[in-house]
């Protein structure tokens, strides 16, 4: 027995209540749910909302587990943009980067007021709004595939933090800016290889 | 089977496995298809399932197709050709496994 579009929605509306947030997820939660309410109308010849009643009660628990309430941290993530960073052509760029601080005095270019650590600093807020707006403004619907590369952008907050901070007036070696450099241009690449695929799959969605 | 742990760690091999046979399966397909094969011995639960499907399309092994079925979106996933190749090899890897396993449990089974 098939569901109706108003059955689909119900289930939607219910997993929205139950604070499943990212569309793609909840996308695949409510198939999930629903071809197993069918499944459950057919062999125990029940309707629909005693269908979905039992079968809730049972795996509700089960169900939400796949549930994610932010992006957070993901090791999983973190772990695929170090395999990235190890890539032969972006150890070039990292190499590149360095020697190109190294005969460059790039503290010259910027004031005592404006240093490049605080350039950086920019850079990496940017990044942050970038994010807010593209989330919030462009895609209007919350995915989780494409919100949990950000949480990359913590990462490289506390590592600022820690490297780069505001607070010690010492020039930062050529290695860290390096470093710092290799890691916002690596994550820009990154980025947009991910959007550009994220792109593709999100067009399926419609 | 009610000790789910004896599973866990082969749980990605048998995904990949049943991907290899069928082309292409949904979650709900997938777990249905596990308790069929195993005459309900085996239940994949919803919060193994996923998570690992997820993990193996973020690892470039499975690939995804969405489709309108019934009112509603439907996720497929298939192996992806790198998945093909790591697929043969986590299954001669299961089957070794396997061999040993049996080779501790019932030693006078083994050769």
């Amino acid at each position: 027995m098939k569901l109706t579009a108003e059955n689909i929605q119900f289930i939607d509306s219910y997993l929205k209540n139950s604070n499943v947030i990212y569309y793609d997820i909840r996308m695949e939660m409510l198939d999930h749910v629903a071809t197993a309410v069918e499944q459950k109308m057919e062999a125990e010849n029940i309707d629909f909302y005693e269908a979905f009643k039992s079968y809730m009660v049972v795996n509700k628990r089960e169900i939400l587990k796949g549930n994610k309430l932010w992006p957070g941290f993901s090791k999983d993530i973190l772990l695929n943009f170090l395999k990235f960073l190890l890539q032969p052509i972006m150890i070039l760029i990292g190499v590149s980067i360095y020697v190109f601080y190294k005969n460059v005095e790039v503290a010259n270019y910027f004031s005592e007021s404006f240093t490049f650590k605080d350039f950086l600093f920019v850079i990496l807020i940017s990044l942050a709004i970038f994010k807010i707006v593209y989330f919030r403004v462009v895609l209007k619907q919350r995915f989780y595939m494409i919100e949990k590369i950000f949480g990359l952008l913590n990462v490289f907050y506390y590592l600022q933090m820690f490297f780069l901070n505001q607070r010690n007036n010492e020039t930062p070696s050529v290695f860290t800016i390096t470093m710092f450099s290799y890691l916002l241009i690596a994550y820009l690449i990154y980025f947009t290889k991910q959007v550009y695929k994220f792109n593709t799959y999100k067009k399926q969605f419609v | 089977m009610k000790n789910s742990q004896l599973y866990k760690g082969s749980l990605n091999t048998i995904i990949m496995k049943l991907l290899e046979e069928q082309g292409r399966m949904y979650g709900y397909e997938i777990t249905q298809k596990v308790k069929e094969i195993t005459k309900g011995e085996l239940n994949i639960t919803e919060g193994a399932l996923y998570p690992a499907l997820h993990k193996l399309e973020a690892d470039g092994l499975l690939d995804v197709e969405v489709e309108k079925v019934d009112n509603r979106l439907r996720k497929y996933y298939k192996l992806t050709e790198k998945g093909t190749t790591e697929n043969v090899n986590r299954l001669a890897e299961l089957e070794e496994f396997i061999k040993n396993i049996q080779t501790i449990v019932n030693p006078k089974l083994s050769y």
